[in-house]
């Protein structure tokens, strides 16, 4: 059997779980980008 | 062959993927972690149980920046009796002593404990830093470089974070700033570099693992550990590489103090810029090679882990980008030579879609470094800028290649040494005015 029969399987689950964990990741980076543009964005400090 | 060369890369690529998304994960919980903290700063007279500590700074031709270092040093927000400085004016031919004598004369600072150390000696910058820890009188040593500008709670920062945990933490360091950063592409990328290294790497490998590697400034240590490892070592090019393995190796830990901050720096020339990372490719080079014992003793698994880490990064995916570059490249231009002449082949072929999960992967990489870069920016306030957004996605193709090159010849240069007993002479980066 050719070393592909398994290999390739591997590479779609391996490429999928990567796939999920840096969408993670760039979720969490937008959300803590939003965060900080909130509080430091000096456009919405009144007086 | 094509097709082993071809796993290789891909499992390789993925195992820079898994660390890069473990390391990021670490750095996201420790930045979320960090913005709930209030961070309030005490004025030195509620520091009263606070340890002494002897700032040591190597300067070797330094009377362009000494004056302001030594300057910032003696005003940081830090009881004034428990601070003694030693300024060391290593081999100078320059003004570097005459600078730091106008300085000690002024009324401001007569009465502090400042010692102008003028030293001729060999070794470099060790060898200066260890003449001078004869003179060392406190409980802690603090490293600031010539060129270091620290912020006014950098040393506060440092030692709040040692006393959190006086017994394990044998260092704490800081971070480190780009100054110059907005001079030239050069210095915007090397700044992209700093703030990723230090916003992303040294947070997800503390938060996740205690682990923490000191860097040549903006640090202390024990002075007591320091003198147990017998002084810096003047044969490492980066001493502070070999000190940080020596430290882990005594079973104590380098803390990350993220607040304590010092301004330094950078290259504005390539020319500068190469000379410097090829001595600091170097010099890890040589440290990763003496530590690899590590692996198969009985060492802890930090410091397993440490040089897992090192291993890797200089070696095992050094290898793979070369491999995977040349595959990618080679690939490339024989296919448009094929656009012309269709008898021409590609040089690297592969059994079905195989060629496709390398692209995948290497995607997720490229897709990584940016993302990782861009949430470092996040944490810096003023950084997160449309400019920085865009150098940070271009300089995957051009800045970070220049690793590839600086480790070719690095690794050739030790390969040199080795074979021939060569001794590396010590380089000092050239600074600038201003």
């Amino acid at each position: 059997m050719a070393y592909t029969a398994w290999f390739i399987p591997l590479c779609r689950i391996v490429s999928l779980i990567f796939a999920a964990a840096v969408l993670v990741l760039f979720i969490a980076t937008l959300v803590f980008r939003r965060r900080v543009n909130r509080k430091y964005d000096r456009r919405k400090v009144r007086g | 062959m094509a097709d082993l060369l071809l796993v290789f890369s891909i499992i390789s690529i993925w195992a820079a993927v898994f660390q890069s998304i473990v390391i990021m994960w670490g750095a996201v919980r420790f930045i979320f972690k960090q913005s709930r903290k209030d961070w309030t700063v005490p004025g030195p007279e509620q520091m009263e149980h606070f340890p002494t500590i002897t700032v040591m700074v190597p300067a070797h031709n330094e009377e362009l920046v000494i004056a302001a270092t030594a300057e910032n040093i003696l005003r940081l927000n830090y009881p004034k009796e428990k601070v003694q400085l030693i300024v060391i004016a290593d081999n100078c031919s320059d003004d570097t002593a005459g600078k730091l004598k106008a300085l000690k004369s002024k009324e401001a600072f007569r009465d502090r404990d400042f010692m102008i150390f003028e030293r001729t000696g060999t070794g470099g910058k060790s060898g200066a830093l260890n003449d001078a820890l004869q003179y060392a009188k406190h409980e802690w040593i603090c490293i600031f470089d010539a060129d270091a500008a620290p912020e006014r709670n950098a040393l506060f920062f440092l030692v709040e974070k040692a006393m959190e945990d006086p017994e394990n933490y044998g260092a704490v360091f800081g971070r480190n700033k780009a100054r110059n950063r907005g001079q030239n592409l050069l210095s915007k990328c090397i700044n992209l570099e700093l703030v990723t290294a230090q916003r992303i790497y040294h947070t997800g490998l503390w938060e996740l693992f205690k682990l923490g590697t000191i860097p040549g400034t903006n640090f202390i240590i024990k002075t007591d550990l320091i003198r147990d490892i017998g002084g810096w070592d003047t044969e490492a090019i980066t001493e502070d590489t070999a000190i940080s393995f020596e430290i882990l190796t005594r079973g104590q830990l380098i803390a990350l103090a993220p607040q304590a901050e010092a301004y330094q720096q950078e290259p504005e020339q390539l020319g500068v810029y190469l000379k410097q990372r090829e001595r600091w490719a170097k010099g890890n080079f040589s440290v990763v090679i003496g530590n690899l014992h590590h692996l198969f003793n009985r060492s802890s698994w930090r410091i397993k882990l440490h040089v897992l880490y090192y291993t890797a990064s200089y070696f095992w995916f050094l290898l793979a980008i070369i491999i995977s570059d040349i595959i990618i490249v080679m690939n490339l231009i024989y296919g448009f030579i094929g656009l012309f002449n269709p008898e021409v082949a590609m040089p690297f072929q592969f059994a079905d879609d195989l060629y496709v999960y390398l692209m995948i992967a290497w995607g997720l990489m490229y897709y990584l470094f940016v993302l990782q870069i861009n949430l470092a920016l996040a944490t810096d306030i003023g950084q997160s800028t449309t400019q920085n957004f865009i150098l940070s996605c271009l300089s995957y193709f051009t800045y970070a290649q220049l690793f590839l090159l600086i480790s070719l010849r690095a690794f050739y240069s030790m390969v040199v040494d080795k074979a021939t007993g060569r001794k590396t002479k010590w380089y000092k980066t050239q600074r600038f005015e201003g």
